[in-house]
């Protein structure tokens, strides 16, 4: 079963997310979680994510940056440092549009920065794409 | 010869008419008795051996005896009563006739030989006339007489002829033997011969002294040409060679038969001769000496005579020139002799002036056993020594030495020279002693004898000349000497060392060789006062050494005299006074140094260059307090150094001091005055030699204080204002952080739940709530293109830019082709292409290019469509982009203001009063301008200028 997390502090974007998914009618499970820790935390199976069939690991990783207790980069970081999870696709998505967050998010090892829109249509046409990218028969194979 | 009786002989001898007794009695005689004496006489008659005749008067023969018989050849029968006449008719006419008919008719005897027919035979005739007018006749058959006769007068002449070559040989020679000229006596030889030889042809040659073969020595009638050829004649050519080689006479009498002459038949033409004789010239010793020829212009055969003269020619001819060899050569010792004797006598003569000037000249004999046996010049002091040996007279080392010597000389009959030592009581000589071997008159060696001249005076003088030159060569001044023309003659080290020239480079060339160009003159003026005879003393001046340098000079300069005490040229001491001239200078500068020193507000010191302080000037004392001397110690300093600075500067200065870098540091010193610390600049640098060795430190130390003081409050007040800048730009980072994080977050809420409440809920919402939530859409958009801006903005001039070669017309294609207002079905983009490349950073470019595009397009007329042109030029290595549109245009008192923040032109269209400013800074950082022709209601030109990038590789 293909899997998208989706680590999001703020509900507004995670809502508009949901939108965008039923817009682009995909169908994948996309978890949610409001920090970075709680990201980690989904990774590393640890707690209650340690039920792997409520909790599969996700074929796809989407990151906020500026989230409480762990940033995106600190996910980011401990993914490519973590060989169990390390091969994972890990797309930034965010709101700014600063080079520095940018050229960390890329030296840090992300497949991809992308900006969020307040539009349901953009952000549907992006979220389809990734999922036609990463989750289809190739998903399994990381680029 | 016989006679008749000795009457008839009387009366034939007796004069005709002479009467005496005798004569008279005969005629007294009677016929009877006569003719009884003639039959006595008859019958005697017949037995003489002459013939007898007696004819009557008619020339009858009446009687003729048997010995007349056969004279006459024809018996008496035949003979007596024919007429003689008749019967001898050859006889008539003859002097027989004549002789016969005088006797008859003179009456008188006669007597004569005849020789004629019919007998062929020589007859003694005496005829008689008889009484009776007859004639009586004898004769007898003389012919081997005669002959005996002839040949006795042949051999007379002949001897004649010898004895008159002979005599003129002997003239000749006789002549010729006090010739002292071997060439003109042999010339004289040859014209005998020839004359001798009725031959005008002839020649004399001589033994070739070397080769094998004659050399012709003088010649008679020959061509130069045949000369030139028989020069030289070698050993068995020719006549003269085969005479040469076989030592005997050789006649050839035709040349062209001749075997010798077979090959030399050209010569023989050429020397126009038939014949030869020559003949071998050999000395009594049996030496031969040369060969002598006569030559004919015919075929000749000499005659016995000729031969014989001949050989008696060559035999005097080799005697004499032998002994004119000889004598010449006689003489020619002589003359050696002579000369030998002239030249002994000359070489005595000088020998005994040289033997009087040189005193010290001994000649000396010994004989075999050494012992002298003669000293000259003869002195009594040295008398003692006749009759004693060198080691008799000097016993040790040097008599031994003189004995083996001499006896060397004895062995080996070589002569031999040596410095000898004599060591006397009183002192010791030195002789030069010349040993050679003395020789009896058969060449025995019988001793020695030779020369002996005192050399001891030379030898002091030599040493003491040494020992002068080995203070001259160990002086430190430069000792030169010169002639009058001014060419260095000796050359001392210390010259060598003062000026850098070795005794080899400069003997032998001019003194001005070391006198700088501008200072000629002086060497004309030194030369002229030493020919004065005037010293120049301690003369101060310049000369220039080898390496160009020029050196202070005092000069002493005196003259030279030879032997006469002539003055020949002068002798130079030069002392190298640079270092005193320095010295002065420097204690002259040093004084002035110390004047100035005092008159500076700063501190100043000198120290040695091992970094000894030897001098403080006066602000030094009042300042430290420190007491004035000329010692100064360190701990001085390190007293009034701050004690957190004594360290860093002790190690500073010293470090300074070993590596001579100027010394530069900042400290503290106590004022003694106050007793507080007051900080210093404290410098100095080493003055250097020429061969830049350090001479000293000269140092000052200045108060900076106040300078310090000042510094470190504005350094204070610097730093808390750069902290607070600091904080300033992270708070800015951090507000622009959030800003781009946090508050587009809302707006893109507002958005797009704005959008989702028209979506979900549309039907139940009025048109106009419709727009109104368009409204909130649209502002919500404005602001995050308000904040977007905003933060390019501050970006643009926080970031870092990275100016490189763009290609501009690359560069403006990308952005046309992302930006979605810049699509050809919108607007008409126009550009002269090619652009060129520019320098600038392709982000800040970008943001430039795009934001002048995007006004060019925005601001035009309502329903106009927008036009826009681009192009470039290209002026001083600067590139003017253009962009032209075709839109509202910009009032003149606008221009400037437009390029200020959220400026904007019209409320007309929509804009953040952002975009130009952007425009203007990125610009500007890269280094380039922007500006703008336009006025209202014709559009506007935008232009951005950019540094030209023309060769460098470009990215887009």
């Amino acid at each position: 079963m293909n899997v998208i997390l989706y680590a999001e502090d703020h509900a507004d974007d995670v809502f508009f997310m949901m939108r965008a998914c039923k817009h682009a009618g995909i169908t994948e499970t996309v978890h949610t979680v409001p920090n970075g820790a709680r990201a980690v935390a989904y990774l590393s199976g640890s707690g209650e994510f340690a039920d792997r069939t409520q909790y599969p690991m996700p074929q796809l990783v989407l990151l906020d940056l500026k989230m409480p207790e762990m940033s995106g980069f600190d996910v980011l970081r401990w993914i490519r440092g973590t060989p169990s999870v390390a091969q994972l696709p890990v797309f930034i998505l965010t709101s700014s549009n600063h080079d520095s967050d940018i050229q960390w998010s890329i030296a840090l090892g992300a497949h991809g920065y992308l900006t969020k829109t307040g539009k349901i249509d953009d952000l549907a046409r992006m979220i389809k794409e990734l999922r036609d990218r990463y989750l289809n028969d190739a998903a399994s194979a990381p680029r | 010869m016989s006679s008749l009786n000795p009457e008839s002989r009387r009366e034939h001898t007796r004069p005709a008419g002479a009467s005496n007794p005798i004569e008279a009695a005969a005629d007294h005689r009677s016929e009877a008795a006569v003719f009884e004496e003639e039959r006595a006489l008859t019958s005697g008659l017949e037995m003489v051996a002459d013939g007898f005749a007696i004819l009557d008067a008619d020339w009858r023969f009446t009687y003729v005896n048997g010995t007349g018989q056969k004279i006459l050849g024809r018996s008496a029968v035949e003979l007596v009563g024919q007429n003689h006449w008749d019967l001898f008719p050859a006889t008539r006419g003859t002097k027989l006739e004549r002789e016969y008919r005088r006797a008859v008719e003179e009456q008188v005897l006669v007597e004569f030989e005849n020789y004629g027919s019919p007998w062929e035979q020589w007859l003694e005739i005496k005829a008689a006339p008889t009484p009776k007018g007859g004639l009586s006749v004898s004769f007898r058959d003389i012919t081997a007489r005669k002959h005996a006769e002839a040949a006795l007068t042949a051999i007379t002449r002949n001897l004649a002829v010898q004895v008159e070559d002979l005599q003129r040989l002997h003239a000749l020679y006789t002549r010729l033997f006090d010739a002292e000229n071997l060439g003109w006596m042999l010339r004289e030889v040859l014209d005998g011969v020839l004359e001798m030889h009725g031959t005008q042809m002839g020649m004399l040659s001589l033994t070739h002294p070397v080769d094998h073969g004659l050399k012709a020595a003088v010649s008679r009638g020959f061509s130069d040409e045949f000369l030139r050829l028989v020069e030289y004649i070698p050993a068995g050519n020719g006549a003269d060679g085969a005479c040469f080689q076989e030592q005997r006479p050789v006649v050839v009498e035709d040349v062209q038969i001749d075997p010798l002459y077979i090959d030399f038949q050209e010569v023989v033409r050429i020397g126009r001769f038939r014949a030869v004789h020559a003949t071998p010239l050999i000395s009594r010793k049996g030496k031969l000496i040369g060969v002598l020829s006569v030559h004919f212009h015919d075929p000749h055969r000499p005659s016995d005579r000729e031969i014989q003269l001949f050989d008696l020619h060559a035999r005097q001819t080799a005697d004499l020139t032998e002994m004119v060899q000889l004598r010449e050569q006689t003489q020619r010792e002589l003359a050696e002799r002579r000369h030998a004797e002239e030249a002994l006598h000359v070489n005595e003569e000088r020998f005994r002036l040289a033997a009087a000037f040189s005193e010290g000249i001994t000649l000396y004999e010994q004989d075999g056993d050494l012992r002298y046996t003669w000293l000259y010049p003869k002195r009594s002091s040295r008398d003692f020594a006749l009759g004693h040996t060198d080691s008799e007279l000097l016993p040790g080392e040097d008599g031994e030495l003189l004995m083996r010597w001499k006896h060397e000389v004895m062995e080996t009959g070589v002569s031999q020279r040596h410095e000898a030592r004599a060591t006397f009581p009183h002192g010791t000589s030195y002789y030069d002693l010349f040993i050679s071997p003395r020789r009896s008159a058969a060449g025995e060696i019988i001793g020695v004898a030779g020369t002996a001249l005192d050399i001891t005076k030379r030898k002091e003088l030599e040493e003491a000349s040494q020992r002068l030159a080995a203070i001259v060569e160990s002086s430190d001044d430069a000792i030169i000497s010169k002639d009058l023309s001014g060419v260095i003659k000796s050359w001392n080290r210390g010259a060598e060392r003062l000026f850098g020239y070795t005794a080899a480079e400069v003997i032998g060339r001019p003194i001005t060789l070391l006198i700088p160009d501008d200072r000629r003159d002086e060497e004309i003026a030194i030369l002229t006062r030493i020919r004065r005879n005037e010293p120049i003393d301690h003369y101060e001046t310049v000369r220039r050494c080898k390496n160009g340098q020029v050196v202070d000079v005092s000069l002493t300069v005196s003259p030279v005299r030879d032997s006469r005490g002539v003055i020949v040229g002068a002798s130079k001491i030069g002392r190298d006074i640079t270092q005193r001239k320095r010295e002065a200078a420097s204690r002259k500068s040093e004084e002035l140094f110390r004047r100035l020193a005092d008159a500076m507000p700063q501190i100043v010191w000198a120290a040695k260059p091992d970094g000894t302080v030897d001098y403080y000037n006066r602000r030094w004392y009042e300042f430290s307090g420190a007491p004035e001397g000329p010692d100064h110690t360190l701990e001085d300093w390190k007293r009034v150094l701050h004690p957190d600075d004594v360290e860093r500067c002790v190690d500073t200065y010293f470090r300074c001091i070993r590596n001579g870098a100027p010394y530069e540091i900042e400290h503290r010193f106590k004022d003694h005055r106050t007793g507080g610390y007051r900080w210093f600049l404290g410098r100095a640098t080493a003055v250097r030699d020429e061969t830049g060795r350090v001479m000293r430190w000269f140092g000052t130390c200045t108060d900076i204080d106040d300078q310090k003081r000042a510094e470190e409050r504005l350094e204070a007040i610097v730093a808390e204002r750069t902290a607070r800048l600091r904080d300033t730009i992270a708070d800015l980072e951090a507000f622009s952080y959030s800003i781009s994080h946090d508050l587009r977050g809302p707006l893109r809420s507002m958005q797009g739940f704005a959008e989702i409440l028209i979506e979900d809920c549309g039907p139940q919402i009025t048109p106009q709530g419709r727009n109104y939530l368009q409204r909130i859409n649209a502002s919500a958009e404005r602001m995050d293109r308000l904040i977007q801006d905003v933060l390019a903005m501050s970006r643009v001039g926080r970031s870092d830019l990275k100016l490189q070669p763009v290609e501009l017309g690359k560069l403006l294609q990308g952005i046309m082709e992302s930006y979605p207002n810049f699509q050809p079905s919108q607007v008409d983009i126009t550009i002269d292409a090619p652009l060129p490349r520019v320098f600038g950073d392709v982000a800040s470019l970008t943001q430039c290019l795009s934001n002048l595009l995007d006004n060019a397009v925005k601001f035009v007329a309502f329903g106009r469509r927008p036009k826009v042109r681009i192009w470039a030029e290209q002026e001083h290595g600067r590139v003017r982009l253009n962009i032209r549109d075709n839109g509202i245009g910009i009032r003149a008192d606008a221009h400037e203001r437009i390029f200020g923040i959220f400026e904007r032109q019209s409320d007309r269209y929509e804009g953040t009063g952002i975009g130009l400013a952007i425009v203007r800074k990125s610009a500007e950082r890269m280094g380039g301008e922007v500006g703008l022709i336009s006025a209202p209601g014709e559009g506007s030109t935008f232009w951005v200028s950019l540094q030209a990038a023309s060769s460098a590789p470009s990215v887009s």
